[in-house]
């Protein structure tokens, strides 16, 4: 995929990021009275339990990191746009191979899909526009991170040389 | 980086990075000449990561990864993970429990997500990294093609387990009707999610290329050998 | 420099497309399709977005932010955003996003109160409060203007909405079993409700404002009486149980009922007139009360069970009541008695004051001739038992005839009505009295007899029992065996009898040798009769032998007295 395109879809990647965040994945009501939640929220329900450490991977698999790769993202590729590279590339490149594992906007959706049918039994559930935007991003993210980044290495390369190792 | 390469000459084995004095950047993919000594660490001429052989301490980091995960699956399932509270009488559940209502309530689908999620696929990242573990130290031969695709496999659905954690999370933001209805975390699901990330990590720290090893008889120094 | 074996050919490097800067590839309408989602929903909800206004409330209690409703008839139109304290602190400032579609509502006059769950008023209302917290009810006001900043009413106002009515004002002692929402029946139909109550200003009575729904706001005319129509109106007085009710609702929340007159022919009263809300029926559609007179009367005896406010009666009708009871000690008499103050209308009587003879002077005047001819008649007061249950007493103004003569005095101020002893008190004495007879009866000595009787009577028993019992079994089998003998005797005299039946029978031969020697006999004795006659009259015969003259005897069987009678001479 071209630096262009990925580009594109990463802009992309952060609109959607944000309608995926701000509006309500998914709105219920029961006997008149109605609840809805982003994400965000639904991480940051797990801090009031007994549970409470768990909200903070929670919050990191499905909000931050993807934040996360989406920023360091765009700041490379604005750069590798005109093939250069961007300032602390070495160290985003690095953060984006290590963040990869920790992106679970995809386990997020099934997660949703499964809490939506648990609760149908009992309340309303009205789809909010959040989960339409998180699909759309699950779809994005797959493509423009969770790829082999090694070849931005090589398509900014030139700017810096040809590197021969020498340890 | 360093998996058998199949190439015209099937006669000759083929050269592995170290015979050729080479190493490969785990992070940016490059490959580069190893000098580095048995203590001296070097790193990457490009994305300055550290460069290694072989991941450290794998064998070790991997089981001690292992067996804490092992360890934290007994209470994620005993311990109730979460409260199901309807006009104030509160019910706490387990994960089985949960799989059983869903499934006692003609919900076999979800039933078999939620089981899978959370009870096949711990249970065979246990038994497969166990193996791949206890292959690599052994240094055994058997089916390493196999393994290796075992390994993979677990790289892959190992953070799918994460699904009981945030279906929690997004069940408890939602239902909170004071009085009427409300669920609430509770600690067994701290425990699943501890087992997740551990058994993820104790993936990750386990190198596949010890897999191969055995074949080639090289040892790295640093594993349990 | 290490020779690095290929074992594949060295890729070319990427392609490089130069960026154009004038040309913008396909791709980028990806993003601009998002922005473009992303803007137009920003854009929906700012536009969708209806005033925010503030409501100042003294306190916020059921409220919560991003939770609590605004509802105008029962509609959703906003949401309570947040809720601050004033800078003061003394005061809850509620910000509230209202819809846009319902903006037009909020008016400069626009009013909102809170509504709390409430259980009166012929139910719960709004179980949906109960667990969903309370809402912000508003009323739309007629302004034209707009505003944004309200104070908020802390008791929901009168008029709700522009439901159609009139309201007014009733005003009681006491509020009783009322409360906001407590229906108002008119003929048992609910035709309106309470709207809110305040204490007056005075303390002295409650305000209470009232709705009545239109059409039936055209029967309140300015006659209307009000009365209290609250179901649990069980009074136990000395009148005994009473208890009334308009419906089911008034039981749990109280009620109001009116009516009037017949006759009236008033117009409707217009809004906000004020009336009074009479205690019950009975008294609201009483004639009105009239002037009251005070009168004070002296007990002797104890009034226990005779409370202030008890009925004072006259001849059976309600005439006034106790207004307070007081012990006075008599220096002279040297005992206590009991003053009892009452107070009477005189109007009570109705039609009947016109029957009554004519007299002059004030109205104390009056009533002091009325009851100086009335005593002189017997009229005196007593304290009655109105309730055995309970032991309470009334006073009855009644005429007793036999009550001994007491001296009026009509000029004596307070005027006082001689009094008697109450029914109780003779029920009182005659119970002590047979008391006091059975007392008397020895039972003692009683019971001592009769213990003797029974104590010989047992002994005679015993002897029966142990003796003559088996003598008179004894005797009764020896009787028993005479009396077979006895039978058998029976027998053989029946035997004997049958014999001598067939000697005597009259063709037996013992009968005819019977009745010839009876003639052999009867022949002997005539001839001696004969003999003895001769010798009787010749006793010589004896010795010279019978004389010649005499006849030989005949001897006829068939004639027999005259010849022996001429013989015998």
């Amino acid at each position: 995929m071209p630096v262009e395109h990925r580009l594109a879809l990463t802009v992309t990647a952060a609109i959607v990021f944000v309608i995926a965040n701000v509006c309500p994945v998914v709105h219920i009501s029961l006997k008149g009275l109605h609840n809805e939640a982003t994400m965000w929220q639904a991480a940051a329900a797990l801090a009031h339990g007994a549970a409470a450490p768990i909200a903070v991977p929670a919050a990191l698999t499905i909000v931050l990191v993807p934040f996360m790769q989406i920023a360091l993202l765009l700041w490379v590729l604005t750069y590798a746009y005109s093939s250069r590279r961007a300032p602390g590339f070495a160290v985003a490149m690095r953060s984006l191979q290590a963040l990869k594992p920790w992106s679970m906007v995809e386990v997020g959706m099934l997660g949703l899909l499964v809490a939506i049918i648990k609760l149908t039994s009992f309340v309303q559930v009205t789809l909010g526009p959040g989960i339409w935007a998180n699909a759309v991003l699950m779809v994005l993210i797959t493509l423009v991170a969770k790829s082999d980044l090694h070849w931005l290495w090589e398509l900014t390369e030139e700017n810096h040389g040809a590197e021969v190792a020498v340890a | 980086m360093s998996s058998a390469i199949h190439s015209v000459e099937q006669s000759a084995p083929t050269p592995r990075a170290h015979q050729l004095k080479m190493i490969s950047c785990h992070s940016c993919g490059l490959v580069c000449e190893d000098t580095q000594g048995h203590d001296n660490h070097a790193r990457c001429p490009r994305c300055e990561a550290d460069l290694h052989r072989r991941k450290p301490n794998s064998i070790t980091r991997a089981w001690a990864l292992l067996i804490a995960s092992v360890i934290f699956y007994v209470p994620a399932n005993v311990m109730p993970m979460m409260n199901t509270s309807l006009f104030g009488s509160g019910m706490d559940s387990t994960i089985m429990e949960g799989v059983i209502t869903f499934w006692k309530s003609g919900s076999y689908g979800i039933a078999l997500v939620i089981f899978i999620a959370s009870v096949a696929v711990p249970c065979a990242k246990f038994l497969v990294l166990g193996l791949l573990l206890v292959t690599s130290q052994r240094r055994s031969l058997w089916k390493m093609r196999e393994r290796a695709r075992l390994y993979r496999m677990v790289e892959f659905i190992g953070y799918w387990s994460m699904l009981d954690v945030l279906v929690v999370a997004i069940v408890a933001a939602l239902v909170k009707f004071h009085g009427l209805s409300d669920i609430e975390p509770r600690v067994g699901i701290l425990f699943f999610g501890m087992v997740v990330i551990l058994t993820m990590l104790a993936a990750m720290s386990f190198d596949p290329r010890l897999i191969w090893d055995a074949e080639t008889g090289y040892r790295h120094d640093g594993d349990m050998a | 420099m290490n020779e690095i074996p290929s074992p594949q050919p060295a890729p070319d490097g990427p392609m490089v497309i130069p960026p154009s800067k004038w040309r913008i590839s396909l791709i980028w309408l990806v993003p601009a399709i998002a922005a473009l989602i992303g803007f137009s929903m920003l854009i929906h909800t700012w536009t969708s977005e209806g005033p925010k206004i503030t409501i100042t409330f003294n306190s916020a209690a059921g409220l919560e932010a991003g939770k609590t409703q605004l509802k105008y008839k029962e509609i959703n139109i906003g949401l309570v955003n947040s809720i601050t304290l004033s800078k003061d602190g003394s005061q809850v400032i509620v910000h509230a996003d209202i819809d846009k579609s319902a903006a037009g509502l909020i008016r400069q006059d626009s009013r909102f109160w809170v509504v709390r769950p409430r259980i009166g008023a012929g139910g719960i209302s709004g179980v949906d409060t109960l667990l969903s917290g309370a809402y912000i009810g508003m009323d739309k006001g007629h302004a034209t203007e707009n505003s944004r900043k309200f104070t908020g009413l802390e008791t929901p106002p009168t008029v709700i909405g522009d439901m159609p009515g009139t309201s007014y004002v009733l005003k009681t002692n006491d509020l009783d079993s009322l409360d906001v929402g407590s229906p108002i029946y008119y003929r048992s139909i609910p035709v309106g409700h309470v709207a809110s109550y305040q204490l007056s200003d005075d303390g002295r009575s409650v305000n209470i404002q009232i709705f009545v729904d239109a059409p039936y706001d055209k029967f309140v005319t300015p006659d209307t009486r009000f009365w209290n129509a609250s179901g649990i109106d069980v009074s136990l007085g000395a009148n005994g149980l009473k208890m009334q009710t308009q419906s089911l609702a008034t039981i749990v929340s109280g009620g109001i009922a009116f009516s009037n007159s017949p006759i009236s022919t008033a117009e409707p009263a217009p809004k906000g007139t004020k009336f009074t809300l009479a205690k019950d029926q009975q008294s609201a559609l009483a004639p009105p009360d009239g002037p009251s007179q005070f009168i004070r009367l002296r007990f002797d005896q104890s009034l226990r069970g005779l409370s202030i406010g008890a009925p004072v009666q006259f001849i059976g009708m309600d005439i006034g009541q106790v207004r307070f009871i007081k012990p006075d000690y008599d220096a002279a008499k040297d005992h206590f008695a009991t003053v009892v103050g009452i107070e009477v209308y005189p109007e009570r009587l109705g039609d009947v004051l016109s029957k009554l003879p004519r007299t002059e002077g004030t109205d104390e005047e009056q009533l002091a001739q009325f009851m100086a001819r009335f005593v002189e008649q017997g009229l005196r007061a007593q304290a009655r038992t109105g309730n055995l249950l309970t032991g309470q007493l009334y006073i009855a103004l009644d005429f007793a005839p036999k009550a001994p003569k007491v001296a009026f005095n009509p000029k004596a101020r307070p005027l006082s009505l001689p009094t008697i002893s109450g029914s109780f008190d003779h029920l009182q004495e005659q119970v002590a009295s047979i008391v006091s007879k059975i007392d008397r009866i020895p039972m003692d000595s009683i019971g001592r007899n009769l213990d003797n009787s029974l104590a010989n009577l047992n002994k005679a028993l015993l002897q029966v029992n142990g003796q003559t019992l088996p003598q008179a079994t004894q005797t009764l089998r020896d009787a028993q065996e005479a009396i077979g003998s006895a039978q058998q005797t029976f027998v053989g005299v029946q035997q004997t009898l049958g014999d001598v039946q067939s000697l005597i029978a009259a063709d037996a031969p013992l009968q005819q040798d019977l009745g010839e020697t009876l003639t052999e006999v009867r022949r002997t004795a005539r001839s001696l009769r004969t003999l003895t006659d001769m010798l009787g009259r010749h006793p010589e015969s004896v010795i010279r032998g019978r004389p010649t003259d005499v006849p030989e005897a005949s001897v006829s069987t068939s004639k027999n007295t005259p010849d022996n009678a001429k013989d015998t001479r």
